[in-house]
């Protein structure tokens, strides 16, 4: 491979790994916090519909999808679901209890039918499976972005290929990376792992959102752990505020 | 219950189940919008309206919550 196809493989490589962690992260969460059936089937759906468009519009891609719009409505989304989970979290962690609480419920037996090792705690779960969906498709035509822009910066014919290889072997060591911190993952409490779902999805909602605004983060996906720090420095600031004042009321 | 209504009202409980959150996203997403096509080339200052609303939202609904929680709970004091 001559120098400027390595350039290309490199820089599909690194660009897409980024993407890639994105989409991996909240596909491992939601597997490991709701259940891995809704999360995988989820994940699947996004890729079906995502090797459909580029199958039909191939390098086109680029022009027709709009992927500010995109980035708008999944930010929203995962806005509206993130911060709903942080709430949550913050309102257990400083003991705030609603008296009916038909999720709370819900949980309760979801925690029964685990404990009896019944099959409905892996029922199929429409949160589990849309969270999963949206973000392995907006992450995956991320990627397709990258390797056709990269691609076609390429001097040789061959610049599209070589970009798809560097994506290909991002896409490789990420799931080699997520199936190594699968099992620490698991033995982390419930509650606290939804607690940082809550986090993420915010966080990525604020990001993407943010971008579909046409908001300039300084230093593009990195100030994604900048966001992160943010919401969890903020949440665990609200869990102490609203338990000093629980205290004071009752 | 009209079917109308009640897909709606499950679209609602799916996406957010929050009237509160609803309120502040949309806010979020519509003045920074706004202020971006108003007032261009303020980035930073989008962001602080952006972030802004979004805590704002969470704050809301968590003193809602609280709230709510106390009262039911003097209520059975009761």
């Amino acid at each position: 491979m001559t120098f400027d196809g390595w350039a290309v493989f490199t820089a599909s490589f690194l660009a897409s790994s980024v993407e890639f962690v994105e989409a991996f992260t909240i596909v491992l969460v939601i597997g490991v916090t709701v259940n891995w059936k809704s999360s995988l089937w989820g994940a699947l759906a996004g890729i079906v519909i995502l090797v459909g468009l580029i199958a039909v519009l191939g390098t086109t891609l680029v022009s027709v999808i709009p992927i500010g719009v995109l980035r708008l409505v999944v930010g929203i989304l995962l806005l509206l679901f993130g911060l709903k989970w942080i709430k949550k979290a913050i309102l257990r962690y400083a003991g705030i209890m609603a008296l009916h609480d038909e999720e709370l419920i819900y949980e309760r037996k979801l925690a029964e039918w685990k404990a009896r090792g019944d099959a409905a705690a892996e029922r199929f779960n429409g949160f589990g499976f849309v969270t999963s969906f949206k973000s392995v498709l907006l992450e995956g035509l991320e990627v397709a972005f990258i390797v056709i822009t990269f691609g076609a910066q390429a001097a040789s014919n061959s610049g599209i290929a070589i970009a798809s290889l560097g994506a290909l072997a991002a896409l490789v060591l990420v799931i080699l990376l997520g199936a190594l911190v699968r099992s620490p993952l698991q033995k982390v409490p419930e509650n606290t792992l939804k607690f940082i779902v809550g986090i993420m999805l915010t966080t990525f909602g604020t990001f993407w959102g943010g971008e579909g605004l046409g908001i300039e983060w300084w230093g593009t996906d990195l100030f994604l752990v900048v966001i992160a720090v943010f919401y969890l420095v903020l949440s665990l600031a609200l869990v102490g505020i609203f338990r000093k004042k629980k205290g004071e009321t009752r | 219950m009209n079917p109308f209504v009640k897909a709606l009202k499950s679209f609602y409980e799916f996406f957010t189940g929050d009237a509160i959150l609803l309120v502040f996203v949309a806010a979020a997403f519509g003045v920074t919008a706004a202020f971006r096509a108003l007032v261009p080339g303020q980035n930073a200052l989008a962001v602080v309206i952006f972030v802004g609303f979004i805590v704002a939202g969470l704050m809301t609904t968590l003193i809602r919550s609280q709230r709510s929680s106390r009262a039911q709970y003097n209520k059975g004091e009761k």
